[in-house]
């Protein structure tokens, strides 16, 4: 067996082992067969490689490292630098190494830190440049900030510089040895900001902030160290130096990586992203690769996820980092949330113009976050943005969730028709056939891109949805039924990942084939409720109605589909502002429900029901029992947004201080896990709305003021339901004196509700009357005429118009008609929740429904 | 040299194959110098950070062309290899035992010596052996294991898809893993 021979055989092993990569078992032993055929020696070889990789191995850790003699000193040592002697050599910088040394005086015991710069300074005219430098950084004098006692160049042309000797570790490490809390560790950065502020004023910006130049002595004080030798070591022209700078990309600014001008701004970069890794444990731009090009894109180029997100998702992980924050993981993402975000993501802001200013402005921001006072960085235009990021977030932590999600759904509903009675025998067979094979495809599309073990990457699921939906005509020409049931999965995934375009085509598609190829009127009603979703989500209230009407048109509807279709219609028009008719609808629907479904959505349109024909009791306990469904159905943030409800259900003499902060926490913590932005008027009105039955304006003013309408924030959000919680907050800016925010509101509100709304809305007339309020006009008479009309009895949002400034609006028919409060409730109440809660503990058996509290079996049919 | 920047050396495109030409020692002889410099100054750590980054600042990163980069990248792999097998024979022939200490990407990421050891030497006979196999898989291992760089960088520097490269890794690991005897 010749070398030559040995070498054929290893390649052509090493060509199956590729291929075989990407098969399953069967067919990786038939490709193994085919391709060895009788030559056991090659079988052998390409077996033998499939075992070893599997196996972990050293070599997976990288590349050793030979070191220098350990054993042999550093020949430096005992060199006079200066007025000192080197004594030992305390450790490695990126910029050099750094030596304990003595002064060499007569009678003169001083100890310090003597840095050697690596590289040189050639020249008559760089020493001085340098010296001059030095000078100007020495007469730099702060409590936190290491003062320059020396420096030079030595004869050798090596800069140096002593500084006193520090007994302390970075910042970093000290935050979680002493196990710090989130809040000393913001205080300690805030006490940072200072000394870094005093240099700035001083016009020496540090350029090269990191943990390592954060050291924290035993007492818990900062030292700055370090502070300007960047700037020193550019006079000199030796391009190692600024070489050295960017061995630490990890708190590089982009303006360094890109070689641009430094500013105060550059150091704010670098303690936002020191704080970002204090506060969650992560770095904002460490990317898994950790090759140079891809720390620098990401720095110049990627968004750091939210702190919360940030925080990590594999539980060992988050309960570490909460504990090395001397607390539980819940609630430190829930502190991770709001605002210390807000104040991260300026300090990182890409542009140095974006960023706080100063040093001292970051500071300040900080100290008010510590004193939970409204901060300066104004929130990043959430909805589509934070949509965005939770997009990447999400993704990354679900994507084989949501590939067993759409299998489900496009297989599941399929089988359940096959499985049923009803239909033929030969309709079940080409049901379930077509079921297996869109299952099959969905497995090509999904599987083809499996995570890789040894990278770790998720991939990009959404691009995988993109491809399906691409291919989907081509791969299942022939079999219409699966291809619809899958545009229609697709419409609802893209849904849920807030790709509302994709969705809106994908559920036309669906439907266009559903009614064209396929005689299935269940499926079909399905593909048009989603689709009004869909629509609905994209704030177009006009096709949403137009697609649900289509479904109420359909014939031979059961009463639960009539039910669903009702009530979807029901919220349809409360979106639209038109209350006459929602209750209409919800009247009929909540006639129909005699026969439940066991889905999450009924409780709910029955408590919408019970809430608007103010039977609030059965209101609560609906909603109530849909929290129950909900739990089980693990939907948490679904589960947080009831709690919420919930508080504000109880009550008044009921309800305690202490409630409101609860309801901020749990706001909090359900914008943690389900951070879509259209809820948070929603809640924020909500909460506000609680803090002014506790006589609280403060709290519901600081609500509001931490939740200001963005100029650009997208009408589809701005409208439809959460335009009635919108206005609240307004008029509680307007309560506040907070009046231009107040009128650009209105006027932003009126005009979102002037591409959605009905004419008979009342909504536009309460911003229009607001908007004048606002700017201090005299009501039109148009419009006072308006508000002296009765108004409509049905809407609910006339509370906030009871402590409105202007006497117009305080005095109009609309506030003294309306009740008092939306949520007042009695003893009664408290026990009817009581005994429903009691009751909906008893109902175990999946085919109880509670009803009202009541326990009966549903006529459903199974599965 | 500094100064003429990559496009200097890269306008031909030579292939590893050739690694003779005329441009090729220079700049490579100028890496090496580098990452020896950064492993004399660091305590036995070598930054490939630091070490790309400064020839790429070196060779006047401004001027360099896409195609420069990723010549730049093979070549910092080549280096690191040459230097950290050069060690290693000199300290096999020294006698001394292995004393190796872990590679960090940057200075806060810390792997912790696991206690075994990988052997350089047998490694380096294996990844020759790949060379006259087939040389793209030498490659991948060159950048990936002593460059350490990502499957994304050596993609791109490769011109294949990731997917490749990461098969290719797999195969070549396995390869050097069954030479060295099974991993131990």
């Amino acid at each position: 067996m010749s070398p030559e021979d040995q070498d054929a055989r290893t390649r052509r092993a090493l060509d199956l082992f590729r291929e075989s990569l990407d098969l399953d078992a069967d067919a990786r032993a038939a490709l193994i067969d085919r391709g060895c055929g009788e030559d056991g020696l090659l079988r052998a070889e390409v077996l033998r490689l499939l075992a070893l990789d599997a196996e972990a191995a050293p070599i997976d850790q990288g590349v050793p490292v030979p070191s220098p003699d350990a054993d042999a000193p550093d020949p430096r040592i005992g060199k006079r630098i200066g007025p000192f002697r080197l004594d030992a050599v305390l450790g490695e910088g990126g910029m050099g190494t750094v030596f304990r040394a003595s002064r060499v005086a007569a009678g003169f015991e001083q100890q310090v830190a003597l840095k050697l710069i690596r590289g040189g300074v050639d020249g008559v005219a760089a020493r001085q440049r340098f010296e001059r430098e030095r000078a100007i950084v020495a007469r730099l004098v702060h409590p936190d900030i290491v003062p320059l006692i020396d420096g030079g160049v030595s004869d050798e042309g090596v800069p140096w510089y002593a500084m006193p000797l520090i007994d302390g570790e970075p910042v970093t490490r000290h935050c979680d040895a002493q196990r710090l809390s989130l809040r000393a560790r913001v205080a300690l950065i805030a006490h940072v900001c200072e000394a870094v502020q005093a240099a700035h004023q001083a016009l020496i910006v540090h350029r090269d902030l990191k943990p390592s130049n954060l050291l924290v002595d035993a007492a818990g004080r900062p030292h700055v160290l370090d502070f300007g030798i960047a700037k020193l070591l550019d006079q000199s022209d030796d391009v190692t130096h600024t070489a050295a700078q960017l061995m630490t990309p990890a708190y590089a600014a982009p303006e360094q990586i890109r070689s641009e001008p430094v500013s105060t701004a550059t150091d704010v970069f670098a303690l936002g992203v020191i704080l970002y890794e204090l506060a969650c444990g992560q770095h904002p731009f460490l990317t898994r690769q950790a090759s140079p090009f891809a720390m620098q894109r990401a720095v110049l180029e990627a968004e750091p996820r939210r702190l919360s997100a940030a925080l990590g998702e594999r539980t060992a992980e988050v309960i570490e980092r909460a504990h090395l924050r001397g607390t539980q993981p819940a609630r430190l993402r829930r502190a991770l949330h709001g605002d210390l975000n807000r104040i991260v993501s300026k300090a990182l802001a890409k542009d140095p113009g974006e960023r706080y200013g100063s040093a001292a402005a970051l500071g300040a921001d900080l100290q008010r976050w510590l004193q939970d006072e409204p901060v300066q960085a104004a929130p990043a235009s959430f909805g589509y943005r934070a949509r965005k990021f939770l997009l990447r977030h999400r993704w990354s932590l679900a994507a084989s969730a949501l590939v067993a999600t759409v299998l489900l759904a496009a297989t599941a509903f399929s089988l359940q028709q096959a499985r049923t009675a009803r239909i033929a025998q030969r309709e079940a067979e080409a049901n379930a056939h077509s079921a297996q094979s869109a299952q099959r495809f969905l497995q090509q599309v999904f599987l083809a891109a499996e995570p890789w073990n040894h990278e770790g990457a998720m991939p990009n699921a959404l691009q995988l949805a993109d491809r399906a939906f691409e291919t989907l005509d081509r791969d299942l020409a022939d079999q219409p039924s699966a291809r619809a049931d899958l545009y229609a999965s697709l419409a609802r995934l893209y849904t849920k990942a807030g790709a509302i375009a994709r969705a809106v085509q994908a559920g036309e598609r669906a439907v266009a084939i559903y009614e064209a190829e396929v005689q299935d009127p269940e499926r079909l009603f399905l593909a048009y409720l989603h689709l009004a979703d869909a629509y609905g989500y994209q704030g177009d209230l006009r096709n949403r109605l137009r697609w649900i009407e289509r479904a109420e048109a359909l014939p031979g509807l059961a009463p639960q589909q009539r039910f669903l279709v009702q009530s979807g219609h029901a919220q349809a028009q409360r979106d639209r502002g038109r209350y006459d008719l929602a209750l209409q609808r919800f009247g009929e629907a909540y006639a129909l429900g005699e026969h439940l479904l066991q889905s999450t959505e009924v409780p709910f349109a029955r408590g919408n029901a019970e809430r608007m024909l103010r039977r609030h009791g059965d209101a609560a306990s609906h909603l109530l029992q849909q929290d129950r469904m909900r739990v089980e159905s693990s939907s948490r943030g679904w589960r947080l947004q009831m709690a919420i409800y919930r508080i504000g259900l109880l009550p008044p003499e009921q309800r305690r201080a202490e409630d409101l902060q609860f309801a901020a926490d749990l706001e909090a913590e359900r914008a943690a896990v389900w951070d879509d932005g259209t809820w948070q008027a929603v809640h924020a009105g909500l909460r506000a709305q609680l803090h002014l039955q506790h006589g609280d304006l403060d709290g519901a003013l600081r609500i509001a003021r931490a939740l200001p309408l963005p100029p650009g924030h997208p009408e589809a959000e701005t409208g439809g339901y959460d335009a009635e919680f919108w206005l609240g907050l307004s008029y509680v800016l307007l309560q506040g004196g907070d009046r231009d925010q107040a009128a650009r509101q209105f006027a932003q509100i009126e005009s979102a509700l002037r591409r959605y709304s009905d004419p008979l809305d009342p909504r536009p007339l309460l911003a229009r009357v607001g908007a004048a309020c606002a700017r201090g006009q005299a009501l039109l008479p148009e419009l006072a005429a308006a508000l002296a009309q009765p108004p409509q009895p049905d809407y609910l949002g006339y509370a906030w118009l009871r402590d409105a400034p202007c006497p117009e609006l305080r005095d109009s028919a609309a506030a003294r008609h309306s009740p008092p409060q939306d949520y007042a409730f009695g003893e009664e109440l408290r026990a009817a929740l009581d005994a429903a809660a009691a009751r909906l503990g008893e109902c175990r058996d999946g085919h109880r429904v509670a009803i009202g509290g009541s326990c009966a079996r549903s006529e459903a049919p199974s599965g | 040299m500094g100064g003429a920047g990559v496009s200097a050396y890269t306008r031909d495109m030579p292939t590893p194959e050739a690694p003779a030409s005329q441009w090729f020692d220079p700049l490579y002889a100028e890496l090496k110098r580098i990452a020896h410099r950064h492993l004399e100054g660091n305590a036995g750590t070598l930054q490939t950070t630091g070490l790309v980054h400064e020839a790429w600042l070196k060779l006047g990163r401004a001027e360099a062309l896409v195609e420069g980069e990723a010549h730049l990248l093979n070549l910092a792999s080549r280096a690191m290899r040459q230097i950290v097998v050069d060690a290693a024979r000199r300290r096999a022939a020294e006698k001394r035992g292995a004393d190796v200490l872990r590679v960090t990407l940057d200075e806060r990421i810390d792997v912790p010596g696991s206690g075994t050891e990988v052997d350089v030497l047998a490694i380096e006979q294996s990844l020759l052996r790949l060379e006259r196999i087939e040389p793209r898989l030498a490659q991948v291992v060159e950048m990936h294991f002593y460059g350490g760089l990502g499957f994304p960088d050596i993609s791109r520097a490769l011109g294949v898809t990731e997917r490749t490269v990461f098969r290719d890794w797999r195969a070549a690991r396995a390869m050097i893993l069954a030479d060295l005897g099974g991993a131990h």
